[in-house]
């Protein structure tokens, strides 16, 4: 039997081609069990964000994603791992970028930059903070809550300090000037919503979608958005502040702080800057070019599948996705407002522990 | 609508053909999950809610109700056959399940820890209903002073377990907060005892701990004592119907139990695993005669399944009227309420009632299902204390390791399992007694962080301690339980001093 020079040529380029495609992008992947890690408990929003994607994403790189909830000590056990393991794109994550970012401020050993040490993937949502009370609570606007401090401190609960959340608090009381006490000790965001249902705080600071259910079901009410937009068009946001933008509590308290509106303004800026650089999707560092360039495409469409988006209108879950590249440029330059919020954090926990 | 209305509607919704069959295989699914080691309901909850993005909200409650009560009962199968506790809160189910099935006993002791499932859960449910006017209102009555006068409770019972030693007792609570102690210290950001681990900075896990002291270290005795099985050789005895007549004979101790646990349920961040434990040590101190706690007592076995079981109806408030999960089940059911549309809270309790009842039925239901099996299943499983121990115990402990390695995918666990495992067995050996240790390490940190905000709270002016009616409630019980047991000394200590 004799084979034509033109069958061979033809031959050796269809094996080429089909290496070429088993070594590059995404094929790799193709058959393949993806360790998903998510360093928080199950049903917080980082696990409902992650479950959503999954189907999508399967299908997407013809792998399967095996969820692995590895929660402890403030995420860094899971986030850890991530940044540990081969860079082959089996395992893959989610974390909260401003948290990581946050602890690593509060001085804790050990948390990686979640800019410099990770292959950013894409980021799925912004982190949204939120400041606020019970519905039965005396403050109502944030007229009242600086009302009141005129009379007494404001007491403002704190989960740890190594968080996302209390630099939230500590820098926006920084800002605005306020009058707090801070309380430590409490487990969780569920106790301190209930704390603060009971009366027992004036102010809790927590992510939007933690507090969510309580605020819909009219038990919290949200007194200022860290945001210079808001949150969502739920009516049981109106009337709730601004932090940041033009005629954002900022801006008019700026006089109170000593400082130009603008700057104020910038400062503001820059805090929602870094709380949006929000919930990461990422790899180790090291990734190949190509299949890390894939990843990245393969996230952005997945994140647009119709099933997803729907998922995420009915469970009222705000997706603002970007693409790796783009969240990683965000996360370097949200790197750069670090320094000016340390000393923010620094007093509020030196005031915690006192 | 009023509210037999609603719940009329709710119990048609789920006792209809084809809805009842959801709750039917969620229940069914979540037993097999709670048996196999490395899987639990939680881990079954999650997976649901990958997979049922797309379905009817009716459809969700109906699972996620039995998803809740499904796998209580399984945990303690295997903590009353094998010493391995299934879930943390089923540790205090085995401290006399499992001397009972070493007397021969395991059936009686299935068939108890079964009735007491069903009609524990049936109070628990019962008093959320009977609650629910007024859920918030109880909820919010309970803060950091109130948690901390229960944590004070519970390590108060420790006098009635320390067995023949006080002494001895006393030094293994007091070794078991200082376990507690280690980890981040919520207050000052400090870590304490971590000795630079990572994976002791959120503390002690209690499942390995409690793995390592019963599971393991009673494998390392099974093995170096030679009994060849469980029960050594004890016949089979007891019966199904003597577990479920105990139940009604001690119905006083079920009906506090049951209390215990759906109050603690109600309130978050407490955690089954006190309501069992808080459950167990009142048993201890109100028994009439004294009792044999420890050592087969049916009362052992009673009061903490009672309160495991009717701490999945309390778990529900919190999540129903505020949409703050009372546990990780209840977060996870959160999880899939919102989304799907439905948002608990004043409007859940007001205009979606019928719904609020179909997870009621639902849990209802799978509660009654996982105990009806269970003691259809008692006989069976009673035999299984009959395997031969050098079959059992590498079995047992492939199961420990991988109990203690799933809970949070950690070596680490496994590690802590067998160093407790070997601690365990000297303690046994030296008769020091492990459940002073497990008590104390398991309310210590309630009583250090509640301490630490109800002086916080007090010294912002927020609260004034003495000036609350629930702590003063607490007070009482614990004087009048403590009164109670010293009382029932009384005509015994009168009869040694005649004697004299």
């Amino acid at each position: 039997m004799t084979v034509s020079r033109r069958w061979l040529l033809a031959g050796a380029g269809m094996a080429g081609c089909s290496a070429n495609q088993r070594g590059t992008g995404c094929a790799v992947l193709a058959g393949a069990n993806i360790r998903w890690i998510v360093p928080f408990t199950p049903g917080g929003s980082y696990d409902v964000f992650s479950r959503m994607l999954e189907p999508a994403l399967e299908k997407r790189l013809q792998a399967e994603i095996l969820i692995q909830n590895e929660p402890g000590a403030g995420s860094l056990v899971g986030v850890t791992k991530l940044r540990t393991s081969r860079p082959d794109g089996l395992t893959l994550g989610i974390f909260n970028s401003p948290g990581l970012m946050a602890a690593a401020l509060s001085g804790q050993p050990g948390y990686p930059n979640p800019a410099r040490d990770f292959d950013i993937v894409g980021r799925v949502a912004r982190s949204q903070k939120a400041i606020a009370t019970s519905a039965q609570s005396p403050l109502r606007t944030m007229e009242d809550v600086f009302a009141q401090q005129e009379k007494r401190p404001l007491l403002c609960g704190l989960t740890g300090t190594a968080s996302d959340n209390l630099l939230n608090l500590a820098v926006t009381v920084e800002m605005l000037g306020m009058n707090v006490r801070y309380l430590t000790g409490f487990g969780g965001a569920r106790e301190e919503m209930l704390a603060a249902l009971r009366g027992d705080l004036d102010l809790i600071s927590l992510n939007y979608e933690t507090i969510q259910p309580a605020v819909e079901a009219g038990e919290l009410r949200v007194l200022l958005q860290s945001s210079d937009k808001p949150l969502t068009p739920h009516p049981a946001l109106q009337g709730a502040g601004l932090l940041a933008g033009v005629g954002g509590w900022a801006a008019r308290r700026a006089s109170k702080t000593g400082k130009t509106e603008a700057a104020a303004m910038a400062d503001a800026g820059a805090l929602v800057e870094f709380l949006g650089t929000g919930m990461i999707v990422a790899g180790p560092r090291g990734l190949p070019a190509s299949l890390l360039a894939c990843l990245r495409e393969r996230f952005v469409e997945a994140a647009a599948d119709p099933v997803v988006q729907s998922a995420a209108r009915k469970a009222r879950r705000t997706l603002d996705v970007a693409r790796g590249d783009a969240a990683q440029r965000e996360l370097l330059s949200a790197e750069r407002h670090a320094a000016r919020f340390a000393r923010a954090v620094a007093a509020a926990t030196g005031k915690a522990r006192e | 609508m009023t509210f037999a209305e609603a719940a009329w509607q709710g119990f048609q919704l789920v006792f209809s053909w084809p809805n009842i069959l959801y709750p039917t295989a969620a229940t069914l699914l979540a037993m097999l999950f709670a048996f196999l080691p490395g899987l639990s309901g939680v881990t079954l909850m999650a997976l649901a809610i990958s997979l049922t993005f797309s379905w009817d909200p009716l459809h969700i409650l109906l699972i996620f109700g039995a998803l809740t009560g499904g796998a209580t009962f399984m945990g303690s199968v295997t903590a009353i056959l094998f010493n391995i506790p299934g879930t943390a809160p089923s540790a205090a189910t085995l401290l006399d399940g499992y001397p009972m099935a070493q007397q021969g006993k395991a059936r009686t002791a299935l068939a108890c820890s079964a009735t007491a499932s069903a009609l524990g859960s049936t109070i628990g449910i019962v008093l959320l209903v009977l609650l629910l006017p007024v859920l918030r209102r109880f909820i919010l009555a309970f803060g950091p002073p109130e948690f901390l006068m229960l944590a004070i409770w519970g390590l108060a019972t420790i006098a009635a377990l320390t067995g023949k030693s006080l002494i001895k007792g006393l030094a293994a609570a007091g070794i078991g907060l200082l376990l507690a102690a280690i980890g981040f210290d919520l207050r000052t950001a400090e870590l304490r005892f971590t000795f630079g681990i990572l994976q002791l900075h959120d503390g002690l896990d209690v499942i390995p701990v409690f793995l390592g002291l019963f599971a393991v270290a009673e494998m390392i005795g099974l093995s170096l004592s030679g009994r060849e099985t469980i029960s050594g050789g004890v016949a089979l005895a007891g019966s199904t119907r003597e577990g479920i007549l105990a139940v009604f004979q001690n119905w006083g101790l079920l009906l506090r139990s049951s209390t215990i646990g759906t109050v603690i349920g109600m309130i978050p961040a407490v955690g089954g695993t006190v309501a069992s434990f808080l459950a167990y040590g009142q048993a201890a101190q109100t028994a009439r005669d004294g009792g044999r706690f420890g050592q087969g007592d049916i009362r052992g076995v009673l009061a903490p399944e009672a309160a495991h079981d009717a701490k999945d109806g309390g778990s529900l408030a919190p999540t129903i009227a505020f949409g703050i999960p009372g546990s990780e089940g209840a977060a996870l059911l959160l999880a899939a309420m919102t989304m799907h549309g439905l948002v608990p809270g004043k409007s859940m309790l007001s205009e979606q009632l019928p719904m609020v009842f179909v997870l009621i039925w639902s849990l209802f239901y799978s509660n009654w299902l996982t105990s009806i099996l269970g003691l259809a299943l008692a006989r069976p499983l009673a035999g299984l204390s009959s395997i031969r121990t050098a079959r059992l115990a590498p079995a047992i402990l492939v199961f420990a390791a991988v109990g203690a390695y799933s809970a949070h995918n950690r070596f680490s666990d496994v590690v802590i399992a067998f160093g407790f495992g070997i601690a365990g067995y000297y303690l046994k050996k030296h008769r020091w007694p492990s459940v002073p240790l497990v008590t104390a390490l398991v309310l210590g940190p309630l009583l250090e962080n509640n301490l630490h905000l109800t002086r916080g709270l007090q010294e912002a002016g927020r609260i004034h301690f003495f000036t609350r009616p629930l702590v003063w409630i607490l007070l009482l019980l614990m004087v009048l339980m403590f009164g109670w047991s010293r009382l029932r000394e009384l005509p015994a200590k009168a009869r040694e001093a005649a004697r004299r």
